[in-house]
């Protein structure tokens, strides 16, 4: 590439040049820092005594060593299931949206599909309004879908944003003339499709995936309102009940049931962070190289 | 479950329980149906409890009663909302027990269930309830148009009723030669010496002399303002002495009390941060493994404050006992007393309901005293075993039980009791019949026995129940407007005490301006709809 | 137009129509989905000019016009409902948007390619950290006894104060740990584009013994100037519609005077306290400003930037 063939020829630096560098690493590396160590901070706490933690005596390394958290929420029925739940949740829901982000932007990055500006109206109208939760929440219940993940899919299979930056993708990307040879040879639009511009597609497709697969993940609003039985509970629910635990300690709520609540808290906690947090981490770097691309070129003409 | 049998004891206790079953199978006394029935009924999920149609004693009332039940479990912090959602949209179950949302709302709209002709017919130990609490039931419980929508739940909890506590360290008003104090003087010079005095021994002056939390129970000035108004903190009324509701936070002796908090915060005898701190992180520095650092804290039980363990290497739990409230210039000393037995909403019958006899004799029966103890206390031989003869409960009258207790996480693996989410008659006698005795000096040290002991000791000589306004039921309109109020009200209040008592408002300069939002915020309206209330019910 | 045309024009669409008819077929689902899913419950934005209660239906409940709406903008909570809205919108704008570019221009700037890959994973990584997770880490580090965060800041200000509970800090603490959570995901997008700038203008800069700042400024941030542009719309576009998870998570009652916004009051009266009409009249209020809001930015950036949405 140009940019590494220019970086490799020897270049005298300025005086203002070598004093840019020294204040662009400083700052780099004080980002650096300033990311990296709450992330290490809580794999640290997570591997240390609960105890150490709550009396602040952890502050990078793990403080007596322990894996307490993490065995507890292994040996957890309800945690673990959740955890599956989510999986499956996030799974099912991105290759819907997938599916359905495509049909739609495809469509409308070709120039002459006709309507496709008053189709494009129509989905981006829907960002601004909506009917609100009351008339929503009837309808996901009339339709049959109320306590089955399908109310955390379909309602939300295409995000108008992502379907902006697919069709801008397969208008900009997707050479012009592989179209008219197509056409010439007389093959189907859905043939077109799925034979030669999915193929050339892989990295809007990995943008999808990522904002898709994300957003499933870490998505809890709808969990709660949509889902009724606690064994289909996803993960961010529980960890939510766990990690913020609102203060009503009203009368309600008695002694030990208060204490035996914070206990759990405390020694879940931090374990119950990165286990949360590692899946979505460990997909970054397999869709990465095709990631980058596809957000640029999905971005750069809106 | 499989613990259970490795113990020959342990079986013959089930063995015992069983047979038990069987009696009461074979008489059939007990059964809500001769067809067995199943219902859905929404309830609170919470993290130490484990899955309710898991629940050891959800089977055992099942076998009870012949009535199967689905149980719908709503995250407990969210309650509020998915019942909203499931009234809105005709979503319903067959009873909310413990995730009720508007009663005599809901009730009035034909959402749920009068449930008086029921009670007439076919309540048992309803009946029993409100022959045991003729001063409050059925009056406290009957929405404005007469109708009873909804069953609530006994917790005659002895300790509850100060609900405003504070803990002092023993051992350091020993080892500074201090007398315990009484006054707000004696109490700001036990706090002087606490600071400069290092009553810890470790040569630093690293104590706090007080401090609590933002938590409810937990906010330092609500206690420390009982010695110079009643202070109801969230609602601000008291009632006088004709019987008129006096609203507090804009009161002369309410700005008098603030006053002298903060001359203690600005001298350091109180720290500021116990303002707004969370109850973790009060927790937190109170269980610095390091030193004992706290002198006194705000808090409704000590280990809010200091470590749970009695038996820790630090010793952190034993050194503290209840502060009394203290007595003010102008001889105020009031320790905040609520009515907590009876709690309001805590079970309905919708519409959807196809058999609500069947589902009221269901929860009729939770008050049964030999239920309560089986979905409170938990199952024979794992949560409890019974006490021997002779032997005497907290009250002194004979024991009822002993109690094991379970660690962290124990309970809700065991999954055994439901604890306060469900209906239970949690009457006095029996919360104070766990087996407790005295001339053990351990005891002392146990959880209920100490509650009880604190309160008695430290509290109730200064309670005054005729300063507390009931709970009060309201028209549709009153209600909605009363919340919307209330709401606005107490965060304003609340947050305006942070800002003068961390010196971002003066008590001063800027008290005029903080009185003139109370108009804005309908201080009057609220009152006058509180008053009307409070009239209708209770005069 | 003649006829004519308008005839040949109207005979071509016919022909396209035909033509892609399976492309039609194709936007079926997602077009069928939106009007279920969006369009389908919005007849329910009826209920703001109604006293919609739960026994009635949503059709018959009575009708009151502009009731709420009138009492939302008299109520005690409407002023700081709009400053706070706005003003939580304003500042992650202006401090949010620039950072992911600067960061941006210094990595493409860094000659030290493991390096400048290690910047890159570690401050991609609080992307994919949950609102749940992030607002419990916020608490966390700002405790002023035990957060690092916080002693940090005491050590350097010599006061201690708990940041979570004091209103005038809330906008801060929101705003940037926003950015920290997404300062390098926003900026892989920046980076993208400056990969893609031509090598010839830099190598033409060089030539010309331009320094490293002339020629980012010159050169990379016209650039990329599109780019900026488009993101910026896309953000004003929402500056009303401050996402209310967060701060809802993160509210107490000792910061609701600068917490409290539009979002986070209409899901309180709505879903908490069943207004359901009131609550809809305010959701429907910060719906159309947001709107207009957009369509404004987009004109403004059309004509001077030559940039749009649209």
């Amino acid at each position: 590439m140009g940019v590494s063939a220019k970086r490799r020829k020897p270049i005298r630096l300025t005086p203002s040049d070598m004093a840019f560098n020294a204040v662009m690493y400083i700052v780099l590396a004080f980002v650096l820092a300033a990311v990296a160590y709450p992330l290490v901070f809580v794999l640290s706490a997570s591997f240390s005594e609960p105890y150490a933690v709550i009396s602040g005596q952890v502050w990078l390394y793990p403080v007596r060593f322990s894996t307490v958290g993490y065995t507890t929420i292994f040996k957890d029925a309800g945690l673990m299931r959740s955890f599956l739940n989510s999986v499956q949740v996030t799974l099912l829901g991105t290759v819907v949206n997938l599916v359905c982000t495509v049909m739609a932007a495809y469509p409308l990055s070709v120039k002459t599909f006709v309507g496709r500006g008053v189709f494009m109206g129509i989905l981006s109208f829907t960002m601004f309004f909506g009917g609100g939760l009351i008339p929503f929440f009837l309808l996901v219940r009339n339709l049959g879908l109320y306590n089955t993940y399908w109310a955390l899919v379909l309602p939300g299979a295409i995000s108008v944003y992502n379907v902006i930056v697919a069709r801008t993708f397969f208008s900009t990307s997707i050479p012009y003339e592989l179209c008219e040879a197509a056409e010439l040879d007389g093959c189907s639009d859905i043939y077109y499709l799925t034979r030669v511009v999915l193929p050339l597609s892989a990295p809007i497709l990995a943008v999808l995936v990522m904002y898709y697969a994300v957003g499933h993940w870490n998505a809890y609003f709808n969990h709660m309102i949509f889902l009724k039985d606690k064994a289909k509970f996803t993960f961010q629910i529980t960890l939510r009940s766990i990690l913020i635990q609102n203060q009503n300690s009203d009368m309600m709520i008695d002694a030990s049931v208060l204490q035996r609540q914070q206990g759990l808290a405390d020694l879940l906690k931090y374990s119950l962070i990165v286990v949360s947090s590692t899946p979505m981490l460990l997909l970054y770097p397999f869709i990465q190289k095709h990631f980058v691309k596809g957000v640029m070129v999905g971005a750069i003409k809106g | 479950m499989r613990k259970h049998y490795k113990r020959p004891l342990a079986a013959m206790l089930a063995l015992m329980l069983l047979t038990g079953a069987a009696t009461a199978l074979a008489e059939g006394a007990n059964y809500v149906t001769e067809e067995p029935i199943t219902f859905e009924v929404v309830m609170q999920d919470v993290t130490y409890i484990g899955d309710l149609n898991e629940n050891s004693f959800g089977k055992w009332y099942e076998e009870r009663t012949n009535v199967h039940i689905n149980y719908v479990e709503v995250p407990s912090d969210i309650v509020t909302e998915r019942v909203n959602l499931m009234i809105a949209s005709d979503e319903l179950p067959d009873m909310f027990v413990g995730t009720v949302v508007q009663a005599d709302v809901n009730g009035a709209r034909g959402v749920f269930k009068s449930l008086n002709g029921l009670i007439d017919e076919l309540g048992v130990e309803t009946k029993n309830l409100f022959a045991e609490y003729p001063e409050l039931l059925p009056g406290m419980i009957t929405a404005v148009d007469g109708s009873i929508y909804a069953l609530p739940s006994i917790n005659a909890c002895y300790h509850c009723m100060h609900s405003q506590r504070a803990w002092i360290n023993r051992d350091w008003l020993t080892a500074l030669g201090l007398e315990y104090p009484n006054t707000v003087d004696e109490f700001e010079a036990v706090l002087r010496a606490f600071k400069d005095g290092d009553p810890n021994g470790n040569g630093i002056a690293d104590e706090v002399p007080f401090t609590g939390a933002n938590g409810s129970n937990q906010r330092i000035y609500t206690f420390l303002l009982n010695s110079f108004v009643p202070f109801y903190d969230e609602w601000y009324h008291y009632i006088d002495e004709s019987g008129t509701l006096r609203f507090t936070a804009d009161d002369e002796a309410f700005r008098d009390g603030l006053r002298w908090i903060k001359k203690l915060i600005d001298e350091g005898l109180i720290d500021v941060m116990g303002l707004t701190q969370t109850p973790d992180q009060l927790k937190q520095l109170g269980s610095d493994p390091t030193a004992v650092i706290l002198g006194g804290y705000t808090s409704f039980v000590w280990w809010q404050g200091v470590p749970a363990d009695v038996d820790s290497d630090d010793n952190h739990a034993r050194q503290y006992s209840g502060l009394s409230p203290l007595e003010g210039p102008d001889g105020v000393r009031h320790s905040v007393t609520t009515n907590t037995a009876v709690q309001r909403d805590q079970a309905v019958i919708t519409k959807k309901c196809e058999n609500p006899e069947a589902a009221f004799k269901w929860l009729d029966q939770l008050y049964n005293p030999e239920v309560t103890l089986r979905s409170q206390v938990g199952e024979l031989g794992i949560n409890y075993e019974l006490p021997p003869e002779g032997s005497l409960g907290i009250n002194g009258k004979p024991a009822l039980y002993i109690q094991h207790w379970l660690g962290d996480g124990e309970t809700q693996r065991l999954n055994t009791r439901m604890d306060n989410i469900i209906l239970a008659n949690r009457s006095s006698d029996f919360r104070l019949g766990e087996m407790a005795d005295f001339n053990d000096p351990e005891t002392q040290w146990s959880q209920e026995p100490r509650l009880f002991q604190e309160t008695r000791d430290y509290f109730v000589p200064y309670e005054n129940m005729a300063y507390y306004v009931p709970s009060l039921a309201y028209t549709e309109q009153e209600g909605a407007d009363v919340n919307t109020y209330q709401t606005q009200l107490k965060d304003y209040v609340t947050e305006s005490i942070v800002l003068f008592l961390t010196g971002n408002k003066d008590l001063d300069k800027d008290w005029d301006s903080y009185l003139a939002q109370f108009p804005s915020l309908r201080v009057d309206e609220y009152t006058a709809i509180r008053q009307t209330a409070y009239d209708r019910q209770y005069k | 137009m003649t006829l004519a045309v308008k005839r040949r024009a109207g005979q071509i669409r016919r022909k396209r129509i035909r033509k892609h008819w399976q492309l039609y077929l194709l936007f079926l689902v997602p077009l069928a989905s939106a009007l279920i899913f969006s369009y389908g419950p919005m007849y329910g934005i009826v209920i703001a000019f109604k006293n919609y209660v739960v026994s009635d239906s949503i059709w018959g409940s009575q009708w009151v016009g502009l009731k709420h709406f009138r009492e939302f903008m008299g109520s005690y909570n409407f002023p700081r409902l709009m400053k706070n809205t706005v003003g939580i919108s304003l500042y992650g704008l202006l401090a949010g948007f620039p950072v992911p570019i600067i960061f941006a221009l210094l990595i493409n700037e860094c000659p030290n390619v493991r390096f400048k890959k290690t910047v890159q994973m570690i401050t991609y990584a609080p992307h994919f950290i949950s609102t749940v997770v992030m607002v419990s880490l916020i608490v966390m580090f700002l405790n002023p006894r035990s957060g690092m965060l916080a002693k940090a800041l005491t050590s350097l200000t010599g006061q201690r104060i708990d940041y979570m509970s004091a209103p005038r800090y809330f906008k801060t603490i929101y705003v940037w740990s926003g950015i920290w959570q997404s300062m390098g995901f926003s900026a892989v997008i920046y980076i993208a584009a400056l990969a893609g700038v031509d090598a010839s203008l830099h190598e033409a800069a060089v030539v010309d013994g331009a320094s490293k700042l002339r020629k980012i400024w010159h050169v990379d941030l016209p650039s990329i100037m599109p780019t900026i542009v488009i993101l910026f719309i896309l953000s004003f576009g929402s500056v009303m519609s401050v996402g209310y998870e967060k701060i809802f998570l993160m509210q107490n009652q000792l910061n609701m005077s600068t917490s409290d916004v539009i979002s986070t009051f209409v899901y309180r009266m709505g879903l908490q306290q069943a207004q359901y009409s009131f609550s809809a009249a305010v959701g429907l209020f910060n719906s159309v400003i947001n709107a207009a809001l957009l369509v404004i930015v987009n004109q403004i950036a059309r004509r001077v930037g030559e940039t749009s949405l649209w």
